[in-house]
Order: structure tokens, then C-alpha cells, then sequence
């Protein structure tokens, strides 16, 4: 295992007063995607979420432990969450384009933000690129500005992944990123992660077993907040060491 | 038995429907009552002067030839417009802090304060307006009228812009944080935007509310209905205020103009009522 991008210490989070995430520690290798999966409220997506410090947004949520991006502790009292969620992209559960702007704002609204591009040239080109990554650029060229919630759900859900990518992050979260879409879709999805990863890791949060097991290098176990088992996806899957992953993966948890 | 009790239940599902039905209708009757009213004696004394009505002066004296309303619609129109402009976007700001610094002791104030004043009795803001800003200007003027009327305007639009941009959809909260932008951005380059027709709708009622408020302009305004110049520093009157003044006064030519004018006024509530609707109809996420 090469250095890894991201590594979690001791990692807790309470939101309100119920302990969510329970000590958490893992890391993430270089140009893997890394499957956090487990039972619905086993604190999957609240872990994801302290992962880019999204969670400062919501009062209630509090957060203990540390967090390295590259060796730089994210929760140092130094650092911006602003620079922190500029330098790791989110996907979401529900394929979430901004609804009142076009395809090609979606994509722009980023780096304009975030004043990477001096030119409107730079910023197509941009735009392009990330379209293309998002393996959507064929189906959406011609009608850049088509309002995005007319396309499909599929396409929605790529248009958000390029979204992400425009800003060049350096990690990808993603958030049960196919669960609202068909299986057509889902496997698109599939493999553009698989083809994304030679590029940016990903974490892959996922309620299903076998996406994990098509897609995961790396897969954790996680239950009621505290992560159980953890370990190159084959090996998880063939033999379990602990008894709970043995037993989500027959079904009987 | 088992028929007798069947028929008895079909009996009192009948009289049940019947009465909810009639208190319906008596509960819209005055309503349709009120606006077939305004019709009738507003197209009476409207067809008495044809396009005149709009265009030219009152000329209450003369019942068969009554003139119209045109000072009065001038001087509404620009009381509109300036209350809109000191009032909505004070109103956004205060909507975008009620909602985004929702924990904040003074945003909690100033939102508990809004939601009082939407229902505060427009009165006292007229005799607040007189005291602080008549009084030392030392006569009555439109611009008086136009702050009294963004004071009643701008708590109902704080309140719905809050409740609009709390409305967004959590995910694209998420999503417009997930970017790496400030919270400032992420609600005027984001969230405004995503909720700007319910901000709209907002904006547009609170717009129809002081079109045709009376009370706050009763002791800012002052009430000139004929004056051929309007002047934001003098007084002018408003339709509200005429059909107050007018309805009151002997003589058919009052009247007419009055039931004229309250068409007028219907007309121009309804159709922003209207547009107001249609919006909300499309608000698609």
C-alpha cells in the first residue's frame, strides 16, 4: 500500500447527542475506490460527510479525532473548511444538479466561483473536459444550455459528477451515488468510477454489498458507527474475519 | 338489520355532505357578493367615462361626465414603485440572515419581530411615519407614504424569503457547500437563485398587500387626488386613499369615481394574485 491520501484517527461524531461515528480509523490508498458500506444507519454517510467537512454546516453536528488529506490534518483549527471541501469533490445519494441553471452552468459554477479560470475559453475548456470525464460530453454538447433538470437520471447524476471534477479534486466522495437510479444507469455509473480512480480515489458509500464487491478495491465494514472489518475487497468478501461481516454478507444482520 | 343500518349510515353521510356544503358556500358567499358588487358599479362608472377614466382627471361635480383617475393612478404607481425599492431589498437581506444564522440570539429576534409585525396594526406605522418624518418635513408627501408602506411590506417579504430559502432542498444546500464556496456565495450565487420563485411569489404579494393599503397612508400621504403633477417630496394621494375620501363625500360624481376606482384596484390585485399563483404552480425542483 503506497502512502495513503487520506487517513482518519480516532474519528467520533455526535450529532445532537447520539454517538454516530465511534472511533473510526482507516485509510485510503492512492487510485483505489475504497467502499464504506454497511446497514442503513450504521453511520455511513455521516462518516462520509466529516470526511470533507460538510458536517460544519449543520449545528448539531460535532466532530472529535483527526482527519489527513495528504498529511495535513483537515480539522487543524488553521485550516479553512472552504479549502477543505474545494479540494475533495461530493457526489450525492439523489443526483442533485443546481435545478434553475443549465447543463453548462452546473459544470461552470465551480471553478467560476472558486476563480480558477482567467478566461471564458479556459473555463469551455474546463467544462468540456470535465463533461468528458463524466463520460456525458457526447450526449449533451449540442444543448450545453438545456436547464439540467430535464435530463435524465442517469445523466443528472453525471452531470453532478462532473460537477465535482471541474474543481480537480484531489478525493472523491461519493454518497450511495446509484441508489436512486435504474440498473442501466447504475452500471454507467460503475464504470466510470472504475475508470475515474486511475486518476482520483474515491470513497464509495454504498448500501449494497455486490456494488462493493463489482467496483471496491478496498471495502469497510461499518455498524452502528463503529467500523468492524476492513480490507482489500476480495479478501472481505471470501473470508470474513469477523463474525458480523459474515454475517451482513449472508444477509442475516 | 343489516339494511336498516346501512340506510341510516347513507343517511348521515348525506346530511353531512349537505351541510358541509351549504356552510361552504355561505362562507364564500360575501366573497363573491363583495366582487360582483365592485363589478357592477365599477363598470357602471367606468363605461360613463370610456378610456377617459384612466387618463384624465376627477371631475367629481359633474356625475354625467365624472373624468377618471389618472392623478391618483400616477401617484399610486409611484408609491408603489419607491416603497418597492426602500422595502425589498432591506426584506431580502433580513430574509437571507433570518434564515442562514437561524441559531444566532438577534436573527431569532428580529425573525420573532418580523413574523409580529406582518400582523401589526398598519395604523400605527402611519402615526409612527408621521411623527419621524412628517412632522420635520412639516407637510405630508408621497415619499412619507412610500417608507410607511415599506414598513407594512417588509416584514411579510422578510418571512417569505426565509421560509423560501429554508425550503431549498437539503441535498442542494449540500451540494452548493460541497464546491468549496463561502456561505455567502453559496446563498446569493446558489440558494437565491434556486429559490427565487418562491421569492418572487413572496415579493409579488407583498406587493398586491400595500397596493391596496389605506390605513399607513392616511396621515403620510396627504391626499390630493387631482394634482396633475406627481412629486415623490409632495403630497399625492393613492386609489385606497381616493376611494376612502371620495366614498364618503355627498354627491353621485364621488361615488361613481370611487366605485371606479375600487374596480381599478381590484383588477390590479388580482392580476398579481394571479401571476403570484401561476408561479407557484411551476416552483419545480
Amino acid at each position: 500500500m503506497s502512502t495513503p491520501v487520506l487517513r482518519v484517527r480516532n474519528l467520533n461524531v455526535w450529532l445532537s447527542n447520539h454517538h454516530i461515528v465511534r472511533q473510526v480509523n482507516m485509510e485510503v490508498p492512492d487510485k483505489c475506490v475504497y467502499a464504506l458500506m454497511g446497514p442503513s444507519g450504521s453511520g455511513k454517510s455521516t462518516l462520509l460527510r466529516a470526511l470533507n467537512r460538510l458536517l460544519d454546516i449543520y449545528e448539531e453536528a460535532r466532530v472529535e479525532g483527526e482527519v489527513l488529506l495528504d498529511g495535513v490534518n483537515i480539522y487543524d483549527p488553521k485550516v479553512d473548511p472552504i479549502w477543505v471541501r474545494r479540494r475533495i469533490g461530493m457526489v450525492f445519494q439523489y443526483p442533485n444538479p443546481f435545478p434553475h441553471m443549465s447543463i453548462y452552468d452546473n459544470v461552470a459554477i465551480g471553478p467560476k466561483l472558486n476563480r480558477m479560470v482567467k478566461s471564458k475559453r479556459e473555463l469551455d475548456e474546463l467544462v468540456k473536459w470535465a463533461l468528458e470525464k463524466a463520460y456525458l460530453w457526447d450526449e449533451v454538447k449540442n444543448r450545453l444550455d438545456m436547464p439540467a433538470s430535464k435530463l435524465s437520471g442517469g445523466q443528472k447524476q453525471r452531470l453532478s459528477i462532473a460537477r465535482a471534477l471541474a474543481l480537480k479534486p484531489r478525493l472523491l466522495l461519493m454518497d450511495e451515488p446509484t441508489a436512486n437510479l435504474d440498473p442501466v444507469a447504475t452500471e454507467k455509473i460503475e464504470e466510470l468510477i472504475v475508470e475515474l480512480k486511475k486518476e482520483i480515489p474515491i470513497v464509495l458509500v454504498t448500501h449494497s454489498p455486490e456494488q462493493a464487491a463489482r467496483i471496491a478495491d478496498y471495502t469497510a465494514f461499518l455498524y452502528r458507527g463503529e467500523l468492524i472489518e476492513v480490507g482489500p475487497t476480495g479478501r472481505i468478501f471470501t473470508q470474513p474475519r469477523h463474525p458480523l461481516t459474515e454475517k451482513y454478507l449472508l444477509r442475516r444482520l | 338489520m343489516a339494511r336498516a343500518s346501512s340506510r341510516l349510515r347513507q343517511l348521515k353521510n348525506f346530511t353531512g355532505l349537505a351541510a358541509i356544503t351549504l356552510l361552504s358556500i355561505l362562507a364564500i358567499l360575501p366573497l363573491f357578493h363583495i366582487i360582483g358588487t365592485v363589478a357592477i358599479n365599477g363598470l357602471k362608472a367606468i363605461t360613463r367615462s370610456g378610456l377617459d377614466f384612466l387618463t384624465k382627471p376627477p371631475n367629481p361635480l359633474n356625475p354625467s361626465q365624472p373624468g377618471g383617475i389618472a392623478p391618483v393612478l400616477k401617484d399610486s404607481l409611484l408609491l408603489v414603485i419607491l416603497s418597492s425599492i426602500i422595502g425589498i431589498p432591506l426584506a431580502l437581506l433580513t430574509g437571507v440572515f433570518i434564515s442562514e444564522f437561524r441559531s444566532a440570539t438577534i436573527s431569532r429576534l428580529v425573525f420573532t419581530l418580523s413574523l409580529l409585525l406582518v400582523e401589526f396594526p398598519t395604523i400605527l406605522v402611519g402615526l409612527y411615519v408621521y411623527s419621524v418624518i412628517v412632522k420635520p418635513m412639516g407637510h405630508y408627501s408621497l415619499l412619507a407614504g412610500a417608507i410607511s408602506l415599506s414598513l407594512v411590506m417588509m416584514p411579510y417579504v422578510a418571512v417569505q424569503v426565509s421560509e423560501a430559502l429554508r425550503n431549498t432542498p437539503r441535498d442542494v444546500r449540500e451540494a452548493a457547500f460541497s464546491l468549496g464556496v463561502s456561505r455567502t456565495r453559496v446563498v446569493y450565487n446558489i440558494l437565491l437563485g434556486a429559490a427565487r420563485k418562491s421569492i418572487i411569489v413572496g415579493v409579488l404579494i407583498g406587493v398586491a398587500k400595500i397596493a391596496g393599503e389605506t390605513a399607513p397612508l392616511l396621515f403620510t400621504a396627504g391626499g390630493s387626488f387631482t394634482s396633475q403633477t406627481t412629486c415623490a417630496l409632495k403630497p399625492g394621494g393613492a386609489i385606497p386613499l381616493m376611494i376612502y375620501e371620495y366614498i364618503q363625500q355627498p354627491g353621485e360624481g364621488y361615488r361613481i369615481l370611487a366605485w371606479g376606482a375600487s374596480l381599478i384596484l381590484l383588477l390590479v390585485v388580482f392580476t398579481i394574485m394571479i401571476i403570484a399563483k401561476i408561479l407557484v404552480k411551476e416552483v419545480k425542483l
